[in-house]
């Protein structure tokens, strides 16, 4: 005791720091921290308090140092005290027995997925349907009179050519195009009429990486007494912006299809490959395709395009073969 | 079509780059498939649609480049028409049967030719054109029908009997040798050209071996028709032959070009051939063909393309492609009347005539505005997306969707124990694996778990879509219903089960029922199909072995298959909404000892009717045989909910309604309590 009671004010003051944090240290339970914070800290007797109370007993060079060290040592405690508290909080380091490993590898629920066909269909479903189109579905053997004559393709027509066709007799075909549900849904209502139409159709073409006997296509249809081109390249622009993001390139040019006058095409530009990608055909509908459904060309206008999920899914998701979609690799769905 | 920059150039003045050119052909319609530069030449690979035929030619590509570059087009002296006298006679006769078959037709002999190879300079612009060069005279015919569109062909005077040329339609079963060398028999009221003993061209396809020009020909006759396009069309179809000539004979060609073409290969022919022309210049006009006159009042045009463009602009668009246009002063409304050029037969109505001022003022150019019209409220815009809805259930329950061909080979429909006389198919396959229409979902998820089973231990896997079934009914259509089926390997039947009950209550479909079932597609005594209101609506089971090896997979496969057109119908968001019990339920466990046949969903069934509405919830929750049971006999013990809207039921209406089931259980099954 002697010898402590000859040591300086800065001596004493480090004395009480060391012994004061290792018994923090070893203290192992809320109880004994409070009882540490008292004894050190208390406002009337603790022990640093008392030191803190013959400050200014002491000479002015030595107060203002012995000085800023207390308020060191306060803050350093108080931290200590502190930081024990919240590690008993969590548990104090043992380990409970209802400890969990969080890093442990998951019990997954069975994880399924949706078709990367599905999933572009139903994104321009909802597209369409914010600007009030219906989807209608159809029949995918059907009469070659729905998927050719009354869109003015008669048995003779060059146009034929374009798109080959599997016949299952003289009148009935598989459909090469889901517009046979436009005329089948025009006959059947009024305009206003706006509806898309996806589904399978089908090509006579030669299988490779581009081709398939059988794939998607997705049309739409609208009928009204004030539309234009203006309105239809219009939404075919926003469909884009939805589907490819805000900042992608369309352009939009002439060609023919013998069901709508004027026609057009639309492209969108392919950052990767650095190209124009043609994405869909469309136009106002030709006025003799409206009067074989009985609407009134003088009374009311409709445009109608045409686009294909497969082609919109592989430039949106960067698949190189349409004949992943179909062979049912879940290597390939499991992306999806 | 290919066609050289250089040639272009002798009709259109064009300081463009290739790459600006054929954008600006691109935006107006003319597809740019390919630019190929071969040494100083840069040739572009053209996509022209079937309505622009006269886009087949190197004129009618120029003077289309004229009128989006705002160049003049040049009548070269090439395109003049000079007139020529005969300086000998050589005897010619023409005929045209029925005069639709060749409304016009354009003839002349030339006499003392020299058959020799093309000078270079031609033969260049042949091959450039994607053409090889043979005798001068037949290069001259494809020279010309490059530059003006329009198809000719050079016979050897000498060898047409009779000098006679009748164009008349075919009979059954005649024959012709092409110049091919190939036999061709010609469909029925296909076009011809005979002499007076035999066939001598396929016309519009392929001249005929019989009259072809050889080194030895001294005399030509030229001829430079116009044919009915649909008989032509007809023609190549039925015999698989398309040619240059045929492409173009198809379609509407320019009712004057045909004039021109045959003037200009008289006079190359007399500059590169020699010779003297021998015969009056033969011009038939079988049929006037007028061009219309078409109203076009300027209000329509802004009304169809949905922006205003000027009268002058109308005018300044459609004289540089060549129409000629009246005003009409005395219109209510601004109005013009326009006729088409001979060379745009395409066009006959308005519309046609707001596509070229659209396509020409550049539909790039247009604003982007949303639809202005009316919403519509047809009654099936409301319906729900049910296929979306249970798509979405199926992969929350950890399925894949996949979409098999719709299109099968016949092995695939035999393995599924369908005959193939049984299916639709195909008239024209193009390959046998994709020859049937799917009668069944089933082989194409078996393809792909039989793919997948390498990567995979668990799969799971569904497709939602059409097959096809031969209608029965008369209709000319197939049956082609919606249906959904899917397989997960293992034995997991009550999953399956239970995956198809959990959908049914997303879909809000009830009174359904599961009933034992034998069906070739399963394993005997596993299999159940499936009830709606009496109906089946669908079937699951474990896949029969052998249909399984058949697809090489092995193990277990559970699977089930929906008729989605009734589910469809039946699903509804309708709820109706139950008052929360106020009375406590009561209940309590019964063991019963029945035969081991027993289905435990009938005695379910039995207990829920001899119970009524008090029975609120019956489910078995033990099963097990003991042979101190008794032979064949097997207990199942069922915990049985009692509940009353009305009242808190007593233990004396418990026993009851206890002893009612009993009895009932002991009639329908010979169900007795456990001792």
């Amino acid at each position: 005791m002697e010898s402590v009671l000859t040591l300086n004010m800065k001596e004493k003051l480090n004395l009480l720091k060391s012994k004061a944090l290792q018994e923090i240290s070893s203290a192992n339970s809320f109880e004994k921290i409070e009882n540490l914070r008292i004894r050190l800290l208390g406002r009337k007797s603790g022990e640093l308090t008392l030191l803190f109370q013959g400050l200014p007993k002491l000479p002015l060079q030595e107060r203002k140092e012995a000085g800023q060290l207390a308020n060191e040592i306060k803050k350093s405690l108080e931290q200590a005290l502190l930081e024990k508290e919240n590690y008993l909080k969590k548990g104090g380091g043992k380990v409970s027995k209802n400890w969990l490993d969080v890093t442990a590898p998951a019990i997954l629920p069975p994880i399924g997925h949706t078709h990367p066909l599905t999933r572009v269909i139903n994104e321009a479903k909802d597209i369409f349907r914010y600007l009030g189109f219906t989807s209608v579905d159809g029949p995918e053997a059907e009469l070659d009179e729905y998927n050719f004559q009354k869109l003015l393709l008669h048995k003779d027509h060059p146009a034929r050519d374009v798109q080959s066709t599997y016949y299952i007799s003289e009148e009935v075909l598989l459909r090469t195009q889901t517009s046979p549900m436009q005329i089948r849904y025009m006959e059947r209502h009024k305009p206003p009429i706006r509806i898309i139409s996806p589904g399978r159709v089908y090509r006579r073409d030669a299988i490779d990486a581009t081709h398939l006997p059988g794939f998607f296509q997705m049309e739409g249809l609208l009928v009204d007494d004030q539309t234009s081109l203006t309105h239809l390249i219009g939404v075919l622009t926003f469909f884009c912006k939805r589907l490819f993001g805000e900042n992608v390139k369309t352009r939009v040019y002439g060609h023919h299809f013998p069901y709508t006058e004027p026609s057009i095409e639309m492209e969108v530009y392919h950052e990767k490959s650095k190209k124009w990608l043609e994405i869909l055909g469309a136009g106002m509908v030709h006025p003799n395709v409206l009067r074989n459904v009985d609407i009134d060309p003088e009374v009311y206008r409709g445009w109608a395009f045409g686009m294909g999920p497969d082609r919109l899914a592989m430039i949106r998701y960067g698949i190189d073969d349409i004949r992943h979609f179909y062979n049912g690799d879940l290597r390939f769905l499991e992306q999806f | 079509m290919l066609v050289p920059l250089s040639w272009l150039k002798e009709y259109v003045d064009i300081s463009l780059t290739p790459e600006e050119l054929a954008e600006k052909l691109l935006v107006s319609g003319t597809k740019v498939e390919d630019i190929r530069r071969q040494g100083e030449e840069v040739v572009f690979d053209l996509e022209i649609t079937p309505n622009r035929p006269d886009e087949l030619s190197i004129v009618g590509v120029a003077r289309e480049i004229a009128a989006i570059t705002n160049r003049e087009f040049k009548v070269t002296s090439a395109l003049t028409i000079r007139n020529v006298q005969p300086e000998t006679i050589k005897p010619i006769e023409i005929k045209v049967e029925k005069p639709l078959l060749c409304p016009r037709y354009a003839v002349v002999v030339i006499d003392g030719v020299e058959v020799k190879t093309s000078p270079e300079w031609l033969a260049k612009r042949l091959e450039r054109a994607g053409m090889r060069p043979l005798y001068n005279l037949i290069d001259i015919t494809n020279y010309l029908m490059l530059e003006l569109g329009q198809p000719m062909h050079a016979f050897d005077y000498d060898k047409i009997v009779g000098h006679q040329m009748i164009v008349r339609a075919s009979r059954k079963g005649e024959k012709i040798v092409t110049l091919d060398g190939a036999e061709r028999a010609m469909p029925e009221d296909s076009i011809v050209i005979q002499d007076r003993d035999k066939i001598i061209d396929l016309a519009g396809l392929m001249g005929g071996e019989n009259s072809e020009i050889t080194p030895k020909t001294k005399t030509v006759l030229l001829h430079s028709p116009i044919y009915d396009p649909v008989r032509i069309r007809r023609a190549s179809k039925a015999i698989s032959l398309r040619t240059e000539a045929s492409a173009r004979f198809e379609k509407l060609l320019d009712l004057e070009a045909y004039l021109a073409a045959a003037r200009r290969g008289l006079d190359m022919i007399l500059e590169l051939a020699g010779g003297e022309v021998a015969s009056e210049f033969i011009n038939e006009v079988l049929i006037p063909i007028e061009p219309p006159n078409i109203e076009l009042p300027l209000e329509k045009v802004h009304k169809v393309l949905g922006i205003k463009i000027s009268e002058d602009q109308v005018v300044n668009i459609l004289s540089s492609l060549g129409f000629t246009i009246n005003f009409l002063p005395l219109a209510n409304v601004p109005t013009l009347n326009v006729t088409p050029p001979s060379w745009r037969r395409d066009i006959n109505l308005l519309e046609d005539l707001t596509e070229e001022v659209g396509r020409i003022y550049g539909y790039n150019k247009f604003p982007l505005t949303l639809p202005s019209g009316q919403v519509p409220t047809h009654e099936d815009a409301f319906h729900p997306d049910w296929e979306r809805r249970t798509k979405a259930m199926l992969k929350g329950f950890g399925l894949n969707e996949v979409y098999g061909h719709t299109l099968i080979n016949q092995d695939a429909v035999k393995k599924i124990k369908i005959d193939p006389s049984e299916t639709v198919k195909v008239n024209n396959p193009m390959s046998s694996d994709f020859e049937y229409l799917r009668p069944s979902l089933l082989p194409g998820l078996l393809q792909a778990l039989s793919l997948n089973q390498r990567f995979y231990k668990e799969i799971a896997l569904f497709e939602l879509g059409r097959i096809f079934i031969p209608n029965e009914k008369g209709s000319k259509l197939p049956e082609q219903p919606k249906k959904l089926s899917g397989i997960l390997t293992g034995n997991k039947f009550y999953q399956v089960k239970g995956l198809v009950q959990a959908l049914f209550e997303e879909l809000n479909i009830k009174d359904y029922s599961f009933e034992p079932s034998e069906n070739d597609l399963y394993l005997p005594q596993q299999a159940a199909k499936i009830l709606l209101k009496d109906g089946v609506i669908g079937s699951l089971g474990m896949l029969n072995q052998s249909l399984l090896q058949s697809f090489d997979i092995k193990g277990g496969v559970a699977n089930f298959d929906l008729d989605f057109e009734k589910i469809h119908s039946s699903a509804t968001d309708e709820v109706k909404y139950q008052p929360l019990p106020k009375y406590p339920a009561v209940e309590e466990d019964l063991a019963l000892v029945v035969n081991k046949d027993v289905l435990v969903g009938n005695l379910i069934a039995t207990i829920k009717s001899a119970g009524g509405s008090l029975v609120v919830w019956a489910q078995p929750f033990d099963v097990y045989e003991d042979l101190r049971l008794g032979l064949n006999k097997k207990s199942i013990a069922i915990r049985i909910k009692y509940q009353s809207p009305e009242k808190t039921l007593t233990d004396n209406d418990v026993k009851v309604l206890r002893q009612k089931i009993l009895k009932a259980l002991e009639k329908e099954h010979e169900g007795v309590l456990r001792e």
